[in-house]
């Protein structure tokens, strides 16, 4: 190594406050001197770009650091975040297949993993129908280990109407957070979803609706897993009554299953419509 | 579960006997009210076929067959034609009814559809609206020089969830899906930073989500959204 350079790897270890104890640690230090603070200013810089929306710069940004630091210990950050960028500039595909990269490279990142998985998911969603790995891409989703997976990847297919995700999305029906997402998918694919418990495949709410001039009701059964789902039929009015009534509109299942068949679970009205709900 | 049936695969014989039972039908609103509009063409079909099939045209042209028909009285014609068209009538009124109750319902799943989405996008808003405010809240130190963003950080992880799940399934309006994008990433850098987090760090998580008012917006998408699925 020339002697500027040496000298710069030393003023750049006094500047950054590290100290030499041996000889030994001089290459290791003279890598960090050299390679680091140039690679964390890179990242400073991108991850400002990215906070500013300058999405272009960001990633050409991500791209230098990528190319420049083959070795660093933050190129799986890098190349997240070279994928994430993509995406927040809508180039889907090319978001994608970053993600893909970044998967296949760093197969070990469990948080960021979980994460670029999701998101190629969605770039796959955007470009469904235009990017012919996009499909393939879902389908391949639907095996994936992780049940979050499957069920994100299902989602997507059911606006395609694609009926291949139809299993997911009623495993879904026993996730809490996309249990709602998954219900709303099989019916508008009309489906009918089918509750993980079978003691509440035999039950249903009925749900009676009598709309203002009308001189029909009309009568809508709704399976039990899908009870929270009883809620989306009534008006903000309405929900604010049952809550007066003391119902437990987010417990609606539990309060359902309780109940002998037959029983009225509530009745409310507004100046639209009135609405019962039975267990049957 | 009883399967549905696959209307395709089914042979003639076995269609009419589902469009004769509503209860058999599918579920799917639409298809319904399909079969409801094929139902009353049958039945109206049915209740004329009757009177078509009773007299032959050879029959009926025989100069035998068109005296005694002269000597029908009046009150005979009226009967006939009562008990002739009051089945018509009952059956086409009831499947009106039928179909304008199938078209009912879908137009209230419908609604309710729109109104379980609206619901979902509206909370997540309030919620990251909840956060974004908690997050300019000074927290109790972690270590002597680091914030306490443990809270904070589990609940950007849940609504970085929630946004996949809301993603997933598509958004209401442009505007909304584009707060959801910015919201996405603050979410994703809060729940990938270290529950014990650098005070600048905070600082600079703060800074961004006031430059685009991330809170301010989510508030206002949330209330726009519950307003609009009244």
């Amino acid at each position: 190594m020339p002697d500027v350079m040496l000298a710069a790897a030393l003023s750049g270890i006094l500047l950054n406050g590290a100290s030499l104890s041996g000889m030994e640690d001089l290459d290791a230090g003279r890598r960090t001197v050299l390679q680091e603070p140039s690679g964390d200013s890179m990242l400073r810089e991108a991850k400002s770009l990215r906070y500013a929306q300058r999405w272009f710069e960001a990633a050409q940004k991500y791209r230098e650091y990528i190319a420049s630091h083959p070795k660093s210990s933050r190129l799986a950050d890098a190349r997240f975040w070279l994928a994430a960028t993509l995406e927040q500039d809508q180039r889907w595909d090319e978001a994608a297949d970053a993600y893909t990269f970044f998967l296949q490279a760093f197969p070990d990142q469990r948080m960021l993993g979980r994460e670029a998985k999701l998101n190629r998911i969605h770039c796959w969603g955007m470009r469904k129908g235009q990017l012919p790995t996009a499909i393939p891409g879902l389908l391949g989703a639907l095996g994936d280990s992780a049940d979050e997976i499957q069920v994100a990847a299902a989602l997507q297919l059911a606006q395609s109407r694609d009926r291949r995700c139809v299993p997911a999305l009623q495993k879904g029906l026993s996730m809490p957070a996309y249990a709602d997402a998954c219900s709303l998918a099989l019916v508008s694919l009309g489906v009918k979803p089918e509750s993980p418990n079978p003691a509440q495949q035999a039950r249903f709410l009925v749900i009676r609706v009598k709309e203002r001039g009308k001189s029909d009701t009309v009568t809508i059964r709704l399976a039990m897993a899908l009870a929270k789902a009883a809620e989306n039929y009534l008006s903000e009015a309405q929900i604010r009554q049952a809550r007066g009534k003391g119902v437990d509109l987010e417990n609606l299942m539990s309060q359902a299953e309780r109940l002998p068949k037959g029983s009225v679970l509530f009745s409310v009205d507004d100046k639209d419509s009135s609405v019962s709900i039975t267990v049957e | 579960m009883k399967p549905e049936p696959e209307m395709s695969n089914l042979s003639h014989e076995a269609l009419f006997e589902l469009l004769e039972s509503p209860e058999a039908w599918p579920e799917d609103p639409e298809i319904q009210a399909q079969l409801a509009d094929l139902l009353e063409l049958h039945l109206a079909l049915q209740a004329h076929g009757s009177e078509l099939r009773i007299q032959p045209l050879a029959a009926q042209n025989s100069p035998e067959k068109q005296r005694q028909r002269r000597s029908y009285s009046w009150l005979m014609v009226a009967a006939a034609a009562v008990a002739a068209m009051v089945p018509t009538v009952y059956a086409v009124q009831h499947t009106r009814t039928l179909a304008a109750q199938a078209k009912d319902r879908a137009r209230l799943e419908a609604v309710a559809q729109r109104r379980g989405q609206d619901r979902l996008w509206a909370a997540f808003f309030q919620q990251s609206s909840d956060l974004l405010q908690k997050f300019d809240h000074q927290p109790s130190a972690c270590t002597r020089d680091k914030e306490d963003r443990n809270v904070e950080r589990e609940l950007a992880s849940a609504l970085l969830q929630a946004s996949h799940q809301l993603a997933a399934q598509g958004a209401p309006n442009l505007e909304a899906e584009s707060m959801r994008t910015n919201l996405h990433a603050w979410l994703t850098e809060v729940s990938l930073e270290e529950g014990c987090m650098e005070p600048r760090r905070a600082d600079e998580l703060r800074q961004w989500a006031q430059a685009r008012k991330l809170e301010d917006e989510s508030q206002r998408l949330g209330r726009l959204l519950k307003g609009e699925a009244e």
